[in-house]
């Protein structure tokens, strides 16, 4: 279970996140752009530091303010996909899935078996000694979950991952996630800025406003609670309001 | 053919703006390569293929120019091997005075080389700042081959880390924050994702950091001093050969000419293949 | 990411700040010494009144660099009319710009030999052409002496460093003639060679010469004795060459063939040869032809 409440300040606004997300659950962030949904999955893969707050995945500590204590990236073991796929054009399909397992430094074999068996769920073996460079959008959406995935994640983040896909990827791509998250036994966290592809996927959804986080029941927004939010939050959002 | 109407097409061109600018733009581009080009083609009607071939052999030549490629191979590994991860680090994170290492990094490239000669002996002169704690180490730098490598990384590191820097900068950080995600380390990331990606603008950056070392003068004659086969480069020679010997003096500049077209080729030939990649 | 850029904004606004600052700075330092020299030269009335100056343009061998501002000085006192300008470098270099087209009025030659090459080509009035002033080749040392050289003779010991012009310009010629004169007369073959091994950088200018020795990065140089008698008073020891061990480096002077100005050329010919003229070219170290 995810468990991340902490703050940080913006361009025009502090960004206050409170959120959670069970093992198997898609909690879906949906809001405008610059609404601050990339920079809270940053905050929970480390890759920025809030100012104050903080993150836990069960048992496992990522970040605290009130002891300093700050996991590096590295060590956090997030499967991050970013918005771009990022996959890395100079190493192929392989080299890609791989990265991850060489990093812990697996046992060859191992590190074989799983970038195998990642690259069959995702329907990317017969394209694995191609430079990454040459792949359709679709096909860098899979290397890159699959990458992703190989490692085992604690916590599965998605940033915009239907992005620039047709439909019949960004099918595939939905089946996948909730088929993996399911598989592995972990929360995952999606962004998005599209209403419909929230609804599809969403076990639940935080609607980022300005900075501010409002979680989404029946298309209805939740007022925080006194004790994840302060107060003056509650005063600028009515209860009940439509999201 | 009819005089007038030869001076008809003539009015006529000039009438059509488009020809009127397409005759102004070759007269312009034309007048621009003639100025730049034309004293490198007069440099190789002064000598003869026979006479050129024959000051090969001179000892000045072959000592110069091997001297010119092993300090500025020595130079360019230095500002790679240094200036690619400090360039990285100075451009992924914020500092305090991150703008004065910048405006730092930068003033060797408009400093006068001569200046850059004088400031290097007066910090590892033997009298210098630290030159002298050298000296009493028994250890000189001064008017030694090693000098000729420093003056040229003075002088033409900076032209590298401002190129690191420019790709650096461009490069989407997505890639690295991914790789870190993925367990790698910083330096794995440098090493595996950003030295990768940005190879072939490296590589050119390096090229064009030899070639500007190839050619410093100022600050080598200051700080490394004139001695043929020690300090004496190729552009060292060609001014202490203008003293006397002008056939040399053409001979190693043709050399140089060669090198630099061969130069600007490969960077050419790199950068195109590197677009092709993106 | 605005606050960021902000943030840049200002400290580069800062940075820029300095950087104006120290260029006035520089800008009004270098302003005042210039003021200070300019009073100097504008105190001769004369000068003023001429509206128009005839520009003359003397092409004087590096050694002279001492030497030039008092001469343009007291020849313009003499002839008001006069500009007088120096073009100052290596013999061999204004050789070379004279005969690619170099335009000046007077050539004076550190060497007989690069005179004689212009004179040959047609590049000066031959019937000119005369001797002014003769230097010889002295030892310099900087003012510390940290290496503790005595006399010519201890310039073979080992981890000293030396020196000279390259064997191309006149100084570089003159001083092999007294090394080898040295060596014969008094030191031998050895202590030649153990001079030459320490040399650690041959000049192309004597001004190149001089100043590593006066930064004391060399422990020796050989140069002009007009070199000698031009640098700041205690700056620089010197060990003197005998004579008849020396090599005698004679100046000469002519009228470019190509000059338009004629008349004033010949004019400081003759003012270079006058009483005035010798009169401070031994101020500057050079000896009578």
């Amino acid at each position: 279970m995810l468990n991340a409440g902490f703050s940080l300040p913006l361009r025009d606004f502090i960004l206050e996140v409170k959120v959670d997300a069970r093992p198997g659950e898609i909690a879906v962030f949906m809001g405008e752009n610059g609404a601050g949904k990339t920079t809270a999955l940053h905050c929970i893969a480390g890759l920025c530091t809030p100012e104050r707050g903080s993150i836990s995945l069960g048992s496992k500590l990522f970040f605290d303010s009130a002891s300093g204590f700050h996991l590096p990236p590295e060590e956090r073991q997030v499967g991050y996909v970013f918005q771009n796929a990022a996959v890395f054009p100079h190493m192929t399909v392989a080299g890609n899935v791989e990265f991850g397992l060489r990093n812990r430094r697996l046992e060859e074999s191992v590190v074989e078996k799983r970038a195998t068996e990642w690259m069959e769920i995702m329907e990317i073996s017969d394209l694995r000694d191609i430079k990454a460079s040459h792949l359709s959008g679709g096909q860098k959406q899979r290397v890159a979950l699959a990458r992703a995935l190989a490692i085992e994640p604690r916590i599965l983040m998605l940033d915009e991952p239907f992005n620039g896909l047709d439909g019949r990827s960004q099918e595939n791509v939905d089946l996948h996630i909730r088929q993996s998250t399911k598989k592995l036994s972990i929360p995952c966290l999606l962004v998005t800025h599209r209403r419909d592809d929230a609804y599809r996927v969403a076990d639940h959804i935080y609607r980022f406003v300005q900075g501010k986080v409002l979680r989404e029941v029946d298309g209805v927004c939740i007022p925080p609670g006194n004790k994840m939010y302060p107060t003056r939050h509650a005063d600028t959002i009515e209860p009940g309001h439509r999201c | 053919m009819d005089l007038s109407r030869i001076f008809a097409s003539i009015r006529g061109a000039w009438k059509t703006p488009g020809t009127l600018a397409v005759v102004f733009g070759i007269a312009l581009v034309g007048a621009v390569c003639f100025y730049l080009f034309a004293p490198i083609i007069a440099l190789f009607f002064r000598t003869s293929p026979a006479l050129f071939l024959t000051s090969l052999k001179n000892p000045v030549v072959i000592e110069s120019l091997k001297l010119s490629l092993i300090t500025s191979a020595a130079a360019t590994l230095i500002a790679v091997a240094v200036g690619t991860p400090a360039a990285y680090l100075h451009s992924r994170h914020r500092y305090p005075g991150k703008e004065i290492v910048d405006v730092i990094i930068d003033l060797p490239l408009i400093l006068p080389p001569a200046v850059a000669g004088v400031a290097l002996l007066m910090l590892w002169g033997r009298m210098g700042l630290l030159g002298r704690y050298l000296n009493l180490l028994g250890f000189h730098v001064a008017f030694t081959t090693l000098a000729v490598v420093m003056a040229q990384l003075f002088v033409a590191s900076p032209l590298y880390i401002r190129q690191a820097k420019e790709l650096i900068s461009h490069l989407d950080r997505s890639y690295e924050q991914t790789a870190r995600t993925l367990g790698a380390s910083t330096g794995t990331v440098f090493l595996r994702i950003v030295v990768p990606l940005i190879g072939g603008g490296l590589i050119s950056a390096g090229i064009t950091t030899f070639a500007r070392a190839l050619g410093e003068f100022g600050a080598t004659i200051m700080f490394a001093g004139n001695l043929s086969g020690v300090t004496q480069t190729m552009p060292l020679a060609i001014y202490s050969a203008m003293q006397g010997d002008f056939e040399t003096a053409i001979s190693i500049s043709i050399i140089l000419v060669i090198i630099s077209i061969a130069i600007m080729a490969a960077v050419r030939l790199i950068t195109r293949r590197g677009e092709i990649h993106a | 990411m605005k606050q960021r850029s902000c943030k840049t904004y200002q400290s580069r606004t800062a940075v820029a700040c300095i950087l104006i600052l120290l260029l006035v700075g520089s800008a009004s330092f270098a302003g005042c010494t210039g003021v200070t020299t300019q009073a100097g030269t504008e105190a001769t009335p004369t000068l003023t009144q001429a509206q128009s100056r005839t520009p003359l343009v003397i092409y004087a061998a590096a050694s002279l660099t001492g030497a030039s501002p008092v001469l343009k000085q007291a020849f313009e006192k003499a002839y008001p009319q006069y500009d007088v300008s120096f073009d100052l470098d290596g013999t061999q270099m204004l050789t070379q710009k004279i005969e690619q087209g170099a335009e000046a009025d007077v050539f004076l030659s550190a060497s007989t030999r690069y005179t004689d090459r212009l004179k040959s080509g047609g590049y000066l009035e031959n019937s000119t052409v005369k001797k002014f002033a003769s230097n010889y080749i002295i030892i310099i040392l900087p003012k510390a002496n940290t290496a503790k050289i005595e006399s010519a003779a201890d310039l073979d010991h080992t981890s000293l460093r030396i020196a000279m012009g390259t064997e191309e310009v006149p100084v570089g010629i003159n001083t092999r003639q007294a090394i080898d004169k040295m060596a014969n007369t008094s030191y031998g073959p050895s202590w030649k060679e153990g001079l030459y091994s320490n040399v650690v950088t041959y000049e192309t200018t004597e001004p190149g010469v001089v100043t590593k020795v006066n930064l004391g990065e060399v422990d020796a140089g050989f140069v002009y004795e007009s070199s000698y008698k031009a640098a700041k008073a205690g700056t620089l020891k010197a060990i003197v060459i005998p004579k008849d061990q020396n090599s005698l480096q004679t100046y000469t002077v002519g009228i470019l063939a190509k000059t338009g100005e004629k008349e004033g050329a010949s004019r400081f010919l003759e003012f270079l040869t006058s009483a005035d003229g010798q009169k401070i070219l031994a101020d500057f170290g050079f000896a009578s032809a």
